[in-house]
């Protein structure tokens, strides 16, 4: 097996603790960080995203994924911006005012930065003006979560307040969680709608393409 | 007198039944499990089915005594008798009254463990006694899961992961609808919160909105009325839920 061939197995594996080695090993023998990036971290979360579709992982498996994923990227990260390596997209992510639960929004901001985007993820309980100033700062995509129903209005009135700061134009607006269905994404004015993390890499990927 | 089907969970059961017990209609009580609502689809395809089980003429009205609960309501249809269901976002609502009195609350302090004396009495999981959560204390199993599935620096990471959302929460709150020997239940609930390091409060509940329920009524901003052949959807414009016909219906 090639030493990327490794890095995309341990990723998959969700073994951040051997990832993190054979990330440095590569690195020594002068394999390109974006060769790492492309053949080993991103097509490794391909694979997690396309195993979870299959019902053959659940979210801890995608988790460790994720976070073994983090793990590695965090040693490409400064090599990549030495490199000029351009992100597919500045996602500002966090679940709406009021919503306090990240689990599902915290996983898919780690499948999105596994996919090639940056991501700027805010937390939980985020209000409109701190999605608006990562607009102001570059992001181009808006990615918002909502477990509750009582949090769902929250969606609107944030997208509400992007287009009021006249930034509507320049953003991709994201919805998910639970609660949320396409029908509602749609009437409140978002751009996109994603069941699941890996639903959310394909929708992103789709939309910051035309 | 008017004749009423009412579908509803567990956890409303005492309520309901007092509310239903001075009406002026006859209430037929149906009550499902509780926590159902951990698999919105399971409780739709069993709502439905009990809909559909409804005999046409038996009755001139089925209530839903149920909220949105997720999405476990969305989507129900009415075949030949009209449905009628509060606007609510779950059964917290129906315990205090109010969409109001809940959003102030809800608004005030997002991070709210809640709990009631129905929901307790019949859990049988004593680790998980609040209202809706059904892991807080079923977390402590499934370490030993992962620990052997994952390993141990892993395990010990999803269990931080996993367990995140509860350090957002900062409150729990009994609510007494003033049933039975609440105060053992009210205990039970202070010592959790007391556990887990929440502020801990008390709320005296309300049962208007489920008496104008059974009693037929069914103001428009609080109750939405299916008429037969349409069903219930989400809605982003104040009113939570309307309904659409369910010919042409977007899937």
């Amino acid at each position: 097996m090639s030493l990327i061939e490794e890095i995309r197995q341990a990723v998959i594996e969700g073994q951040a603790k051997q990832v993190v080695p054979k990330i440095e090993q590569a690195l020594a023998e002068g394999v390109a960080p974006e060769t790492i990036l492309h053949d080993g971290l991103i097509d490794a979360m391909q694979e997690v995203g396309r195993l979870f579709e299959e019902g053959e992982y659940f979210v801890p498996e995608m988790l460790i994924a994720a976070r073994a994923m983090k793990a590695a990227l965090a040693i490409l990260q400064p090599l990549l911006v030495d490199q000029g390596v351009e992100p597919l997209g500045r996602i500002v992510i966090g679940t709406v005012k009021g919503d306090l639960h990240d689990i599902g929004k915290s996983l898919v901001a780690m499948m999105l930065e596994g996919a090639g985007f940056e991501v700027v993820d805010l937390g939980v309980d985020v209000s409109p003006e701190r999605f608006i100033e990562e607009l102001q700062k570059g992001a181009n995509v808006v990615a918002m979560s909502a477990l509750l129903t009582t949090t769902m209005p929250n969606m609107k009135a944030t997208i509400e307040a992007i287009e009021s700061a006249g930034l509507r134009s320049q953003a991709i607006i994201l919805v998910g969680g639970a609660p949320v269905t396409q029908a509602y994404a749609k009437e409140i004015g978002a751009d996109g709608y994603a069941p699941d993390a890996s639903a959310a890499v394909r929708v992103a990927r789709q939309l910051t393409a035309k | 007198m008017k004749r009423f089907v009412a579908l509803t969970c567990e956890a409303l059961a005492r309520s309901i039944y007092a509310a239903a017990s001075d009406a002026p209609h006859t209430v037929t009580v149906q009550l499902f499990r509780q926590g159902l609502h951990n698999t919105p689809k399971s409780l739709r395809a069993t709502l439905q089915e009990e809909i559909d089980a409804v005999a046409p003429d038996s009755c001139d009205a089925i209530l839903l005594v149920y909220g949105m609960c997720g999405t476990s309501t969305i989507g129900l249809a009415a075949r030949h008798t009209p449905l009628v269901i509060p606007r609510a976002h779950d059964c917290i609502t129906l315990y205090l009254g109010s969409r109001d009195r809940y959003q102030a609350e809800f608004d005030a302090h997002p991070g709210t463990y809640w709990y009631s004396l129905d929901y307790m009495e019949r859990n049988a999981d004593s680790a998980s006694l609040g209202l809706g959560a059904a892991t807080i204390g079923a977390m402590d199993d499934v370490y030993e899961e992962y620990v052997q599935k994952y390993g141990q620096d892993n395990a010990d990471y999803l269990m931080e992961a996993m367990g995140e959302w509860g350090k957002h929460y900062d409150r729990a709150v009994y609510i007494d609808m003033g049933h039975a020997d609440g105060q053992s239940y009210e205990d039970i609930a202070r010592e959790q919160a007391e556990r887990r390091g929440w502020n801990f409060e008390r709320r005296q509940g309300n049962r208007r909105l489920l008496t104008k329920l059974v009693y037929g009524d069914w103001t428009e901003d609080e109750f939405l009325l299916v008429p037969p052949g349409y069903r219930i959807r989400q809605s982003g414009l104040g009113g939570l839920i309307d309904c659409e016909p369910v010919d042409g219906a977007e899937e």
